[in-house]
């Protein structure tokens, strides 16, 4: 294997592969920052010129597109608190507190490393033990799956301390939210209440931008509702003082700091490239699975939420380390995992490559450029984004009188973008106000995301149980995968519960 | 100094238009505005890299820009939806399989008719193929429909949307033999094929060239095909009639403009269309990526595909209890 490597050298190194891939991390991380916009819809426009494109130059390029757009989602999730791609949703909680405290210039650098980080893992893997690891994503089925989803929502619905019934009732919201549109069984409408630019369903991203966005423009904007919101417009005082006296000098990230943020870090690794392989489960999922778990088996659980460096780490981390493992499903079965690997096996299929088993054996020498070049990538985005974020900290602390209006825009703007639908333009200024209400009745927002994206997976898995099973529930507990993750769900609750106990 | 200069873009520009005008002035014609094909599905799919096949080397033979949007939202009836409120110039048109534009108007409120929609070009024929794990029981048709008889109700079958192109063939097939099978709806083909691969489900229905790699690596066992004639890609597998069940359902891939644009707007669409994909880079992009577009046919043929497509579904949507 490592011969072959060195074989493919010369075609990954060569000098106008390098450009493109330098190209491609600048126009990601350009892309993932702007929200709504992602590498993704970047992938999408250039595939016809992939069939021009030299082979191994064509895959620098979307690889760099999509590396720099899973980094460059979490610029504007810390510095404005608008996740970039869905995947930064999980980072904005901790990263938009940080930079309020007047750390972004930590925050994002504790982000670029561990997303690197995380990313390089998941391409190891990718390289070394895709085949392996394939086979045991297959084993999740939709018993298997359904078993992840509710171990998932209960980890992250209770992970607000103190706050576990409020946890539960907005992760129920967003399932709500995620029921309307089509029965996913049957195909009927439901719960569209007649309007037919319901039929659908409301998409992932106007709700994200909404609930976390539009609700930050709002609070911080509105003079109206100057009496409610007191208390949060002593804090944008108290924020406007600290943005004059900014001094980027004295907001590095330091050895210490770093090296606290590690364990959080591998975490979200490990998790990342878990949930990436497995097909379906998506980025957002693992970067809230790895702030959740990385909370658990952190020292100081209680910063999380206030701007723990550690909680960017572990969303980030988890996010990033979905970028190779995404493959592997593509690799070793043709099945497109994500929407990113679905344009990826696109691309290979213009080329002349058809995604499955036979995809390594017959193209050895372009598939092995192509994972030096995902490592590569991963160097290209830490220098460009080191060069970068000196910039992206003093535009994050621009006084919010002038980027409130600009927020509030680029949301809009790229919530159309994403689907070209106005529907989406009105679903996320009602997902605004929604998250305006939630949060001045104190509500968390991060469970109700979560119960958004993997409600309808969740469904999805219970229902397709139930007909394999012929409608009865003990099917549910026929598979050792998803009993394990029971009994992970009742341990963790027992767990934290006897220690939240302990302390108090 | 820059006045003469504006002067003379002001001229060439009026000639411009004067001259389009008076190429227009014999009937209702495409101008340069950009031309948008929408898509109702996800970008990456089999209809999505068609779709740019097409704008990549149509557009010098259309006259203008082809851009490709995909819309898959509201089930994909929001890209129906655009299609129809646009200007009727030609300048937005759909591309997509039976399932948008005939089954979800039959089975669903939808403010048109399946014949407001004028199909322009016939692009290729998707041969919906039945296929199981390469260790099953099941290898061929006989032994699925035997197993079938023997155990109503207990083989599981994964196909993507309910009366999706990959669903109806089964139903039908159903009727033909009155054999039962779990029918589970999944996202799509790549769903269905990790549950087949895990050994989640029994058998499960797509189009070939997803499943060629899986076929030819010993995976999975393609055995039957829902067509009149064999696959290209999968020459080794049987269709229905030739097995003895008189069931062949395949689905045409076309590209559409709403009734209301002009004929001539769409004829001349009709044939930029088929030109650029007669070209040598069009043929070459479509064989690398078995699009089939080896025999793209014209307004005639998609037209007459569209009404016997339509006459098939309704006759099948009649026939099951829908509510």
């Amino acid at each position: 294997m490592v011969d072959l490597l060195i074989e493919a050298s010369a075609l990954a190194f060569h000098p106008y592969v390098l450009m493109y891939v330098f190209l491609g991390v600048l126009l990601g991380i350009t892309l993932g920052a702007i929200p709504g916009l992602s590498g993704d819809m970047a992938i999408a426009l250039l595939l016809p010129f992939v069939f021009f494109l030299e082979p191994a130059m064509a895959m620098g390029l979307l690889v760099g597109i999509y590396k720099g757009g899973l980094f460059g989602g979490s610029i504007a999730a810390i510095s404005f608190g608008v996740p970039g791609t869905p995947g930064a949703a999980a980072t904005s909680i901790d990263g938009y507190q940080a930079k309020l405290k007047g750390k972004p210039s930590k925050a994002l650098h504790t982000a670029l490393y561990s997303s690197v980080i995380g990313d390089t893992t998941s391409d190891l893997v990718l390289i070394f033990i895709a085949v392996p690891l394939a086979a045991v994503a297959l084993t999740f089925g939709p018993i298997e799956f359904f078993a992840l989803y509710a171990f998932s929502l209960i980890l992250i619905a209770a992970l607000s301390q103190g706050m576990v019934a409020k946890g539960l009732a907005v992760a129920a919201i967003g399932i709500l939210l995620a029921m309307i549109g089509r029965d996913p069984i049957t195909g009927a409408s439901r719960l569209t209440f007649g309007m037919p630019g319901l039929s659908g369903g409301l998409s992932l991203i106007p709700v994200l931008i909404g609930i976390f966005a539009i609700s930050e423009v709002v609070i911080q904007g509105s003079k109206l509702w100057r009496r409610k919101v007191d208390k949060l417009m002593d804090d944008v005082a108290e924020q406007a003082s600290l943005l004059q006296g900014y001094d980027i000098r004295k907001d590095k990230l330091t050895w210490p700091e770093f090296k606290a943020t590690l364990k959080a870090t591998y975490i979200g690794a490990a998790v990342g490239t878990f949930i990436g392989a497995l097909p379906g489960a998506g980025q957002s999922l693992a970067a809230f699975m790895s702030y959740g778990l990385a909370q658990r088996f952190s020292r100081k659980p209680e910063e999380f939420g206030k701007g723990s460096l550690e909680g960017i780490a572990s969303a980030e981390s988890g996010n990033s380390a979905t970028a190779g493992s995404t493959f592997i499903p593509l690799f070793a079965f043709g099945i497109p995992g994500s929407a990113t690997a679905a344009l990826f096996g696109a691309a290979f299929i213009l080329m002349g490559m058809t995604p499955g088993p036979s995809l390594l054996t017959d193209n050895t020498e372009i598939i092995y450029a192509l994972f030096l070049t995902l490592i590569f990538a991963n160097l290209v985005n830490l220098v460009l984004g080191k060069f970068l974020l000196p910039y992206y900290s003093r535009i994050a602390m621009i006084q919010p009188g002038y980027m409130i209006p600009a927020v509030f825009i680029l949301a809009i703007v790229g919530t159309y973008a994403a689907n070209n639908s106005v529907v989406d333009v009105w679903v996320l200024l009602f997902a605004g106000v929604l998250g305006v209400t939630l949060r001045l009745m104190s509500f968390p927002l991060a469970p109700l995301v979560l119960g958004f994206i993997i409600g309808p997976g969740a469904e999805r898995a219970l229902r397709q149980s139930m007909i394999m099973g012929g409608g009865d529930w003990s099917v549910l507990i026929t598979s050792p995968i998803a009993i394990g993750f029971y009994v992970a769900a009742f341990a963790l609750i027992l767990l934290f519960t006897l220690a939240l106990r302990a302390k108090t | 100094m820059t006045l003469p200069y504006a002067k003379t873009a002001l001229a060439s520009a009026v000639l411009a238009l004067s001259a389009g005008a008076a190429l227009a002035s014999d009937g209702p014609s495409l101008g340069s505005d950009p031309i948008r094909i929408v898509m109702p599905y996800g970008a990456g799919g089999s209809t999505d890299i068609t779709a740019r096949i097409i704008a990549a080397n149509a557009a010098e033979h259309c006259g203008t820009r082809i851009d490709v949007v995909s819309m898959p939202g509201a089930g994909g009836m929001e890209g129906l939806q655009f299609v129809a409120d646009a200007e009727p110039d030609g300048h937005t048109i759909l591309m997509a399989d039976y399932s948008a534009t005939i089954t979800q108007t039959l089975t669903e409120d939808t403010p048109w008719e399946v014949e407001d929609w004028a199909p322009i070009v016939h692009l290729t024929d998707w041969k919906p193929t039945v296929y199981v794990k390469a260790d099953h029981d099941i290898q061929s048709i006989d032994d699925w429909i035997e197993m079938a008889e023997a155990n109503p109700g207990s083989l599981v079958f994964g196909h993507a949307d309910p009366l999706s192109l990959v669903h109806l063939p089964l139903v039908l097939l159903e009727q033909e033999t009155g054999i039962e099978n779990v029918h589970l709806p999944t996202t799509g083909g790549g769903e269905t094929r990790t549950m087949i691969l895990g050994g989640h489900i029994d058998l499960g229905m797509t189009l070939p060239p997803s499943i060629v790699s899986n076929v030819n690596s010993g995976e999975v066992t393609a055995i039957g095909v829902f067509a009149d004639e064999r696959s290209d890609v999968l020459p080794d597998v049987p269709t229905f009639q030739e097995a003895g069940y008189d069931v062949s359902f395949e689905a045409p891939l076309l590209v559409y403009t709403f009734g209301t644009v002009p004929d001539e707007i769409q004829q001349q669409l009709s044939e930029c269309i088929m030109t650029g994909l007669a070209s040598d880079t069009a043929q070459a992009m479509g064989q690398q990526a078995s699009a089939g577009l080896e025999n793209v046919q014209g307004r005639d043929s998609a037209r007459a595909v569209y009404e016997a497509t339509t006459e098939r579904v309704r006759d099948v949507v009649a026939s099951l209890d829908l509510d």
